[in-house]
Parts: C-alpha cells; structure tokens; sequence
C-alpha cells in the first residue's frame, strides 16, 4: 500500500502538486510584480482631454467668458498650442504655501497634449481668474528637437509686454493673443523648415481601477479551478466506468468457470453407468432433471448472488453424482476427480 | 473563434482524464504468458480429439476421451470470449483437466500420452 503512493505527496499525485505549484509561480510572477503604469490621470484631466480632441480650446460651461474661445480657436488655429478655459470653481487650496494647485494641473494637462503647449485658465483659491503655462513634456521630439525652455518663461515674458496695456480684468483674449505672436516669433526662429502641427489628442484610457483587477484574478482563479475540477470529474467518472468494466470482466469469468463445470456436469449426466437396479435408474433420471433445473437458472443469473445459488446447486449436484458413480463401475473414470476440484474449489471460494 | 478554442481546451482536458484510465481498460493483461500458455495446452489437447473420439474396446478409457474431447470443446468457448488474465487462466485449468483424462485414458490402453506439467500461471 505505501509503494502505491510513494509518488503521492500531501495525499495527491506529486505531478498535480508540482503543476499547482507552477501555476502558483506563473500567477504571481505575472499579476504579482507591481508595473509600471503611468499616474492615472484624473477625471477633469480626462474631461478636458475629451474636449481637446478636434479643436485646440476647451471651455468649461461655467467659464466666466473673460477669453472669447471662438476667436481664440480661430486665432490658434493648429499651432501646437491648447488652451483650456476652465469655471469659477476655485481650485483647491495648496496644502503647502508654496503648492501652486494651477501648475499641477496644467502639468497634468501636458502629460495628456504632450507635444503641445498648455494655457490655463482657471479660478485660484486667492478667487482670481488666472493663467498658468507649461510645456509639453515631449514638446521637444524627436522629429522636432527644440530648445523647450524656449517656450516657457522667456515666451512669457515676451507676450507680456505685448498685452500689458492691452489685456484688462474683464477681457484676457489679448493675453491668449500675444502669446501666439511670441510663439510665432520663437517657432520662426527654431523651426526653418516649417512650425510643427498640433498633433491630435488621444484621451488616456481607463485604469484598471481595484475592483477589476479582482475580477480578473477571480476569473483566472475560476478558469483554473473550473479546468481542474473538470479534470477531475472526468477522471472520476472515467475510473467509474473501467471499475464497472472491470467487475463485469470478472462476473463473465465467474460464470464461464460455472459454465465449464455445468459442461464436464453434463457429460456425466448424458453418459451415466448402467444402473443397478430401478432405483438407481430413477436417481439418475432425478439428477439429470435436477441439471436441467440448474441450467435453467444458469440461463437467468444475471446477478453474482444468483449465478452463487446456481455454484451452489451445482456442487450439491457434482457431490450427488460423484456418490453415484461411485457405487458403480466406474471407479476408473472418478480416479482423475483429484483434478477436478481445483476448479469446483476455486469457484466455491469465490461465491 | 475563442469558442473554437475553447472547444480543443474542453477536448484536451477530457482527453487528457480519461485516454489514460480508459486506454487501459480493455488491457488488463500485464503480459500475454496466460494467452500463449492457455492456447498452447488447447492445441496440445485438440492433437489428441479434436478428429473425435476412438472406438476402443476399453470402454472406460473411452469415456475418459469422451471427456477429453468436452474439455476441448469447453476449452474453445472460453478462449472465444477470454480477455483477462483470469480468463485465459480458467481456459488453461480446463485444458488441463482433458489433458490428464487423456493421459489416464492412453494409460488404461498401454499409450504414452500427454505429459501434464503445471505452468507456472497456473494458480
């Protein structure tokens, strides 16, 4: 029994524990190593985003109108400039004195328009309706190398001096004006062979947020499982069916040795000795009646009980007509029996 | 198409449960010694009555061949149906019983018969 499971570790078959075990370490060399993801960009990154991806300014329904956005879109046209006209909804206040809660987001925004300059516009916690500027992370590529500080505080200050008497509290478009004439002063300057596009905006896609990520690793779970549960119920089921291939295999043998025994039976039976007297003839008239009785019910055993009474029977009716051949001449033909009861004995065992 | 190999996926694991219990289902002989050695005491035993039974004048040795020969016969059927070890070992004991009434029957009439020598299966 113990050289049974000897490849048996923890009670199941050591391959199936080495393949779990594999599974396991796949699973978690995959899912398990943190990645490196971009920082999930938030919503009103997201909405912004949205509103970028056919025209070069976005304003927010509740944009106090302080930049006409029309004109302003005619006026960029498709230069590599965004301009973003959020409400009066203040931004949150810096957690820091320092903290430019304005600059974040712009900063955001440019991770998103990466070849493109930002223009902000949004309320700041102090209530004022400001500008914040930034530049693209990859506003200087590949394809178009350029000295990126280029475009941030010296274009600035060179749009500055432009709308200073020009730009008032209600009505900043000149701001946005300016700043496109400084950038095409720059850009005329750094691209000879022609100002770069606006490149179009592709919004981030969603992250996978905590709960999917459980769905997903539940659904592996459950594919595993199901896979291994299915495998074994058919193995189950597999080794139902060789089991009940195998017990039938071992009542056809059992009544194969019956039917032997109910043939060498019947031979006897068929040649009996020459009886003595009217008594002797009639027991062996009763025998062979009583093996045609046995026959009858060797035909109907379809059970091992049955086919057990029926050895039963049988031996009983061996023992009877070995007494009566005894009696007769026929002590010769007897003197083989030893041979015999290897059979009959086997049998009687196995009932 | 993911149905499709969802499919072969369901196919490979049911193939892969039950080709290796069911395989082995019908092959419950661990060698085929059982088989040779019961044919092989059937032919020896057929030699002696498979043309029928001899008239001789010794009526004893007669009803020995008589059934010697239902042996042969009994031997036949159950090698036709024989698929196990147990099968081809209860073939073999039958044989053998006809083998040795033989013997007798060739003793009793001054033959040299069949020489019986128990195989090795034999239980």
């Amino acid at each position: 029994m113990k050289a049974l499971h000897k490849d048996h570790w923890f009670g199941v078959p050591r391959w199936l524990v080495i393949a779990v075990g594999v599974a396991i370490l796949l699973a978690y060399g995959t899912f398990g190593r943190p990645v490196k993801e971009p920082p999930p960009v938030s919503d009103q990154v997201r909405t912004i985003a949205e509103g970028l991806r056919t025209t070069s300014v976005y304003e927010a329904p509740d944009a106090p109108g302080k930049i006409d956005a029309g004109k302003a879109r005619d006026l960029i046209g498709d230069r590599p400039i965004v301009l973003v006209l959020l409400g009066t909804k203040r931004l949150p206040a810096p957690k820091e004195s320092l903290d430019q809660p304005i600059y974040d987001l712009c900063d955001q925004i440019a991770t998103v328009v990466s070849t493109s300059l930002v223009i902000l516009y949004a309320t700041k916690d102090t209530g004022e309706y400001g500008a914040a500027y930034c530049v693209g992370p990859q506003f200087s590529n590949p394809q178009n190398p350029v000295n990126a500080d280029n475009y941030d505080f010296p274009l600035i200050s060179e749009a500055e001096l432009g709308w200073k008497y020009r730009a008032t509290e209600d009505d900043m478009f000149p701001k946005v004006e300016e700043f496109v004439f400084a950038f095409d002063v720059q850009a005329a300057k750094d691209y000879p062979g022609g100002v770069p596009r606006r490149a179009p905006v592709i919004p981030p896609p969603p992250t996978a947020d905590t709960l999917q990520t459980w769905q997903i690793v539940l659904s592996l779970a459950g594919i595993l499982l199901g896979t291994i549960a299915l495998f074994v119920g058919l193995r189950l089921v597999g080794r139902l069916v060789a089991r009940r291939g195998a017990r039938d295999a071992e009542t056809r043998n059992r009544s194969e040795a019956t039917s032997a025994r109910l043939n060498r039976l019947a031979d006897e039976i068929l040649h009996p000795p020459p009886p003595k007297d009217a008594a002797d003839a009639r027991r062996q008239a009763d025998r062979a009646g009583q093996y045609v009785l046995v026959l009858g019910q060797f035909e109907a055993a379809t059970t091992r009980a049955k086919l057990a009474e029926v050895n039963e029977r049988l031996s009983e009716l061996e023992k009877a007509t070995v007494s009566g051949a005894c009696g007769a001449n026929h002590q010769a033909h007897h003197d083989r029996r030893p041979s015999s009861p290897s059979l009959r004995g086997e049998d009687e065992v196995r009932s | 198409m993911i149905w499709v190999w969802i499919g072969v996926a369901v196919v490979l694991v049911a193939a892969g449960a039950l080709v290796p219990v069911l395989s082995g289902r019908d092959n419950r002989l661990r060698s085929n010694d059982e088989a040779v050695a019961a044919r092989s005491r059937y032919n020896q035993l057929g030699l002696y009555v498979e043309d029928g039974v001899e008239q001789l004048d010794d009526q004893q040795a007669m009803t020995l061949l008589r059934t010697a020969r239902e042996r042969y016969d009994t031997t036949g059927a159950a090698l036709a149906g024989a698929h196990t070890e147990e099968d081809f070992l209860l073939a073999m004991r039958v044989a053998e019983e006809g083998l040795q009434a033989v013997a007798d029957a060739y003793a009793r009439i001054g033959r040299t018969g069949p020489r019986i020598k128990k195989q090795d299966g034999h239980k």
